[in-house]
């Protein structure tokens, strides 16, 4: 049984409020600036007022072959076993951004500053995931608990089935989110027509 | 599922430990999340040493809420070290559930998950401050440091010598709007702050937000608020509970985004409901700006150009009698599958009518719900129900308009005027409504004897409107016939009505629900979207007790404008055919402590305490300000020019917790306001906004997460706390509760400060902040008392506080006492199913009146008024409204076809004005925006502004802000604003208070369409100029197609900042553009879309 988690998105109900990018930069304290782990990226079409709107959130998706884990010359990145997340570990990171230039999804983040130039990214809320103190209900990443619309879920594919989600037939490519064959994030989709 | 793990389990283990939890709770580990695992490469090689190890969960866990006035009313969970707040996350410690049960997570939005970018910035407030003398207002760099006692000395010396100059006039001290946050303690500071104000302050009608909704909600459909356990439906018009759209086929969101502005939390979630639960459900998003809102659940996105919505309804209205009574007006169509009217009343109160209507049926309905629907040249005792206008018009006192008061004379009637100069068999004549309409303006306004057209004499066809709004003539019929076949909920929001002919809309809508006989009954009703229980704590009304400083004489709060002596009668209850003291619309009485209200008075959940029409519409706070005393308005308001006692200058002002400039009319005219030379200012606030700087004195607050409340969403009944999470950043910035006492104190009225009016009458001594917010959970259980509901009682504020939040849906359950409380009310239901009154108990705010026989409507003639006499009495009661000044293009200066109007000022003896043109008329009309725009660009141009003025300025609620609070957020700022080169960017955090409030090079987002890029050389990330006639501002280009053809968007509540000789706003704050004209009739806020602009590329990225 694999025990690789999955994120899934339900891209009809999202209407782009950020709350997830900002709940997300709350929880792990990346400071205002380029760095942020989570992106809304919205593709508009069409002439006012027949306009449609595609939101989609792109973030680190833990690929289950994650080129960055190979690139980086001081192999300070690694594919979990236990949820299949991929974790940096800043202390190795010497802001190379080998990472970044292979990953398509700009996953790997950059803060401009002399401050912090260090690559940061989602952890998958690594630290949520077993919290049994304060956090019973929702031991899922932050962006997950975040969302007012409920569209984003989070589990493995047992655990999303009994959510009524079929990871093996769900949507790999959505308006404003391709899925990388190579690479095989773990993000599934509702797509939005 | 293993993800929430077992629920069961956790409980148990969850209540174990919460039971040894105090709200300083130990230290949170959370380190073994990896325990065992490491790490490997693709190879499969295990290396250990490149783990690093999950980061550590540390400090205490508090829940609590810091909304404001957002329209949510979320949870929020913080961890804390030190007083610090470390991380923010939302209602997460238990399972989210169904929201149609109480049981859905109350889940924040960015702005309450931002709170950390907000409370540490350096840039905070935090030790009172004085402007010496010879340092200009605005001159942040030379403030000087204040004691809190000195300063409070030095403002009350000042208060008092202008009070006592001017004999107490209470316009000597005026207190600008602004709700701080909502803990609502700014209400209880103002309490503190007019302490020495023996008649008070000039009384505020209306809040700024829904001035046009409220008031004709006043006169046109105001329903008697029904016992404790009842909707909100005091002062707002409210739609049926927002559960209730699962028993309707259709949902028009009219004017509503509840996607970004939270209109109620968890209002999109009650959408996502009523779809799941029937797949035939259908939504229709009504609105010029395509919203996140019309994209996410709109079936159908009409998009009506800004301003002409009130084209729309006039033509739906049209359409439907012209399915009735053909183009000609008189030929009544017996086909059941094409007469709409047919249709809308074939089923009322659940009973389908087994044949055809008749006309005669179908006219009763419509008269038996509405006045003035159809002609009633000589109206009966028997055409009203309202015992005192029965009365007046059985005694036929020429005095009263005779036989005339309130008739509907022929001509007049609503219908009338939809069908112009065609007359409708049901009415006596053709409309008597000019072609054009003047503007009631000071002789030197440039719209002295200007007209645009009203539209008098003319059929309001889908084909006439389709040139107004830009909608399909096909597609306004077809939402016509959705509104007399379906089961329909119109749901509105409020830009809608901000411009100056915004009553219009809003009197309209009612009469439009009305016909179609959507209202009173299960799916069908229109309103803003509310919830179940008024009285649960933490609605604005609940949270303003009345203290007994509040209670000057018997009454509360402020003398009422008629009060006011021999300073000017500014309103003239004399102007209206109903006594004021009676159960009337215009009843002036207002809520004293010691006595029962009457049950004509409105509350004002804002104020807690009822209101009265003899008050000053709050748009007008600035014109009141600069021309108090002087016998002038700049805006030609009665209210304000009928004092002509020069006592009655204003010479202190308070702005607590309000960006009065940002928020005001006109930013320009708010800042000349308030740097009066012989005023002082008093401003209290958590940063330097623009308004701050203008101050004398400004005293630094707490900001919410820092001190203690209760609230909850709009119009909803889930209670959340408002507890202090985090430190203040200095021990000298105070809570407004204790800024109040402390001014109390100096005005030798602490104990009077401190003791609140409980409902039973009793008197409760509050000392501080919490003890308030506590005092406001009592009352609600002691209205609870007699229910007996364990579920409610057993929850105590301790409870409240370590769980943070309270939901009345869920804890009101089965219990069989709250029955009527677990179904949402249904809006107009006794109106509906017994218009003209049985017994029913009112409730009046300090209990209920049982027994008591009113009509459930309370307005004049107990129905819902098509022509509303009242409402032009009210106009009257403090302005002339006989046109003298202007004609229709033949010249004539008096109504079509020998028409005559009545109202008790010129009643029908005055055979000599009863003709004549008029400012404001007794139906809803069509009446262009002043400066607006038609969708074939014939809008009349009223103010001859050049060709280049070509796009209409529009603002509108962003997520990024609430109104102007938080716009210097960084997480906020970095998702919408803008550097010089277009790209994101925020306001550094790092900032000091004397750096001010904001910084060039940080621009607003401008929205333009698409289809404008070419013709101005403009691209995303440019830097362009808006300019209207009454300010400049600066922001950056987004070419989208989000927003229409010749419109500008720009979200409302940037901090302006003028520079340059030119005062440029580079802030980006949109009502630097606006007029500050107020409505034609209400005299309410217009800051919408009423407003032409040029635009100019400044610089190109």
């Amino acid at each position: 049984m694999s025990k690789q988690k999955y994120f899934y998105f339900d891209q009809t109900l999202c209407f782009g409020c950020e709350a997830c990018v900002v709940a997300c930069k709350d929880w792990n304290d990346v400071k205002p600036g380029t760095a942020s782990y989570r992106r809304k990226v919205t593709t508009e079409n069409g002439d006012y007022p027949n306009v449609k709107i595609h939101n989609a959130l792109v973030s680190c998706y833990h690929c289950e072959e994650p080129l960055c884990v190979d690139v980086c010359p001081m192999m300070a990145i690694t594919k979990m076993e236990d949820t299949g997340a991929v974790i940096v570990n800043r202390e190795k990171c010497i802001s190379c951004k080998s990472c970044k230039g292979m990953c398509p999804y700009s996953a790997p983040q950059f803060d401009d500053s002399i401050v912090d130039p260090k690559m940061q990214k989602c952890t998958m809320c690594w630290d949520r995931l077993n919290d049994d103190t304060w956090n019973i209900y929702q031991q899922v990443p932050v962006c997950v608990a975040s969302c007012v619309q409920r569209a984003i879920k989070f589990g493995t594919k047992e655990e999303l089935k009994e959510e009524g989600i079929d990871i093996d037939s769900a949507e790999k490519s959505i308006v404003g989110y391709e899925y990388d064959a190579k690479l095989k994030p773990s993000v599934r989709f509702k797509r939005k027509i | 599922m293993s993800v929430f793990k077992d629920i069961n389990e956790k409980e148990v283990s969850r209540r174990s430990f919460l039971k040894g939890m105090s709200l300083v709770a130990g230290t949170a580990v959370a380190g073994t999340a990896v325990t065992g695992c490491g790490g490997f490469t693709k190879e499969g090689e295990f290396i250990d040493d490149r783990l690093p190890t999950p980061p550590e969960i540390k400090g205490e866990v508090l829940f609590g809420a810091t909304p404001h006035n957002c329209g949510g009313g979320c949870l929020s969970k913080y961890y804390v070290e030190n007083g610090v707040v470390k991380k923010i996350v939302t209602d997460e410690n238990r399972p989210d559930g169904d929201v149609l049960l109480g049981k859905a997570q109350l889940r924040s939005c960015i702005r309450c998950r931002s709170r950390k970018e907000w409370w540490y910035r350096k840039d905070r407030l935090t030790v009172p401050l004085k402007r010496p003398e010879g340092v200009a207002r605005g001159d942040i760099k030379n403030y000087v440091r204040i004691s809190w006692d000195k300063a409070i000395s030095e403002i009350v010396a000042k208060q008092t010598a202008a009070l006592e100059a001017s004999n107490h006039d209470p316009r000597t001290v005026v207190v600008t709007y602004g709700l701080g946050d909502r803990t609502f303690q700014t209400t209880y500071l103002k309490r503190g702050v007019t302490g020495n104000c023996k008649y008070g302050t000039i009384p505020f009608s209306q809040d700024l937000s829904f001035p046009q909704w409220m008031y004709t909600n006043w006169f046109v459909d105001y329903e008697v608020p029904l016992p404790s356990f009842s909707p909100l439906r005091f002062q707002y018009r409210t739609a049926n509970g927002r559960k209730d759209i699962v028993n309707s086929d259709h949902l028009i969101l009219w004017s509503i985004n509840p996607a970004e502005t939270r209109f109620g939390i968890n209002t999109c979630q009650y959408i996502d409901r009523a779809r799941e639960l029937n797949p035939n459900f259908k939504v229709t998003v009504i609105d010029p700006r395509y919203t996140l809102t019309a994209e996410t659940y709109g079936d159908d996105f009409i998009a009506p150009v800004a301003g002409t919505d009130a084209a729309l309804v006039q033509a739906m209205v049209y359409h439907i009698l012209q399915s009735a009574w053909g183009t000609t007006g008189n030929a009544w169509n017996t086909d059941e599958g094409t007469n709409l009217l047919m249709k809308a009343w074939k089923t009322v109160n659940g009973t389908t009518s087994p044949s055809a209507l008749t006309e005669t049926e179908v006219v009763g309905y419509i008269n038996k719900y509405m006045h003035g629907f159809f002609d009633k040249p000589t109206v009966t005792s028997a055409d009203v129900y309202t015992k005192d206008l029965r009365d007046i018009i059985g005694l036929a006192d020429p005095q009263q308009g005779g036989d005339k008061a309130y008739c509907v004379p022929a001509g007049a009637s609503f219908s009338a005027y939809v069908f112009g100069n065609v007359q409708l068999s049901k009415n006596a004549k053709a409309s008597i409504y000019p072609e054009t309409i003047g503007y009631n303006v000071n002789n030197d306004d440039p719209l002295y004897n200007k007209t645009v057209p009203c539209y008098g004499q003319v059929a309001k066809t889908p084909e006439w409107a389709e040139k107004i709004t830009g909608i399909k003539a096909s597609k306004i019929r077809e939402l016509a016939e959705i509104l007399c076949t379906k089961k329909v909920t119109t749901w509105h929001g409020a830009g809608v009505q901000r411009q100056t002919e915004g009553e219009q809309f809003c009197w309209a809508l009612p009469i439009l629900h009305t016909l179609t006989n959507q209202f009173g009954e299960k799916g069908k009703s229109y309103g803003f979207p509310m919830e179940l229980d008024a009285n649960v704590a933490g609605t604005s009304f609940s949270s303003n007790p009345i203290n007994k400083s509040y209670i000057r004489d018997g009454k509360a709060e402020s003398m009422p404008l008629t009060h006011m002596g021999t300073m000017g009668q500014l309103f003239n209850y004399t102007k209206f055919t109903l006594s004021e003291t009676l159960t009337n619309p215009m009843s002036e009485g207002i809520l004293g402590s010691t006595q029962m209200p009457m049950a004509g008075q409105r509350l004002v959940p804002m104020l807690g305490a009822s209101m009265t029409m003899a008050s000053l519409p709050v748009f007008l706070w600035a014109d009141a300000v600069i021309n108090s005393g002087t016998g002038k308005s700049r805006w030609n308001a009665g209210k304000i020019k009928n004092a002509t006692n020069t006592n009655a200058k204003t010479k202190i002002v308070y702005s607590l917790g309000g960006n009065s400039v940002t928020q005001a009319a006109n930013a320009h005219y708010a800042t000349e306001a308030l740097s009066q030379d012989d005023i002082t200012f008093i401003a209290c606030d958590i940063f330097m906004t623009p308004t701050v700087q203008l101050a004398d004195y400004i005293l630094p607050a707490k900001a919410a997460g820092e001190k203690w409340g209760i609230t909850d969403s709009w119009l909803s009944s889930e209670s959340v706390i408002m507890q202090p999470v985090s430190e203040p950043p200095s021990n000298e910035v105070l809570d407004e509760f204790e800024i109040g006492r402390r001014f109390a104190v100096a005005f030798g009225n602490e104990q009077g400060y401190k003791t609140v009016i409980s409902a039973d009458k009793s008197e409760v001594v509050v000392n501080n902040e919490e003890e308030y917010a506590e005092y406001i959970w009592k009352e609600f259980h002691k209205s609870h008392a007699p229910y007996q509901n364990a579920a409610v009682l057993n929850f105590t504020f301790e409870d409240f506080k370590r769980k943070g939040y309270f939901s009345a849906r869920e804890a009101y359950g089965n219990n069989p006492q709250l029955a009527g409380f677990t179904v949402d009310p249904i809006a107009r239901q006794h109106f509906k199913q017994d218009p003209e009154g049985s017994t029913v108990a009112a409730f009046t705010g300090m209990g209920a009146i049982p027994n008591m026989t009113v009509p459930p409507l309370m307005t004049a003639t107990g129905k819902v008024e098509a022509y509303c006499q009242a409402m032009v009495e009210e106009y009257e009661a403090s302005t002339d409204n006989i046109d003298n000044v202007t004609a229709d293009s033949g010249g004539s200066k008096v109504l079509v076809g020998g028409g005559a109007i009545y109202t008790k000022g010129t009643n029908s003896t005055d055979t000599t004005n009863n003709v004549k043109r008029r400012f404001v008329y007794p139906v809803p009309m069509f009446i262009p925006a002043i400066e607006g725009r038609y969708a074939d660009d014939t809008h009349p141009n009223p103010l001859n502004l050049g060709s280049e003025y070509k796009f209409i300025a529009q603002s509108f609620h962003e997520k990024s802000r609430v109104h102007s609070t938080l716009n210097n957020v960084a997480y906020l700022n970095e998702l919408y604003k803008k550097d010089k080169d277009g790209k994101s960017t925020f306001i550094s955090p790092d900032r000091s208070v004397t750096d001010g409030a904001w910084d060039e090079g940080i621009y607003e987002p401008v929205y333009i369409n698409q289809k404008h890029a070419e013709e101005y050389g403009l691209v995303t990330g440019d830097l362009v100029q808006v300019e209207s006639s009454y300010g400049k501002l600066q922001g950056s280009v987004i070419l989208t197609n989000r927003i229409a053809p010749f419109a500008v968007g720009i979200a409302s509540g940037s901090w302006n900042m003028f520079t340059g000789t030119d005062n440029i706003d580079v802030g980006g704050c949109v009502n630097t553009l606006y007029a500050g004209r107020p409505s034609r009739i209400g005299f309410g806020m217009t800051l919408g879309n009423d407003v032409r602009v040029k635009i100019s590329r400044v610089r190109k990225i």
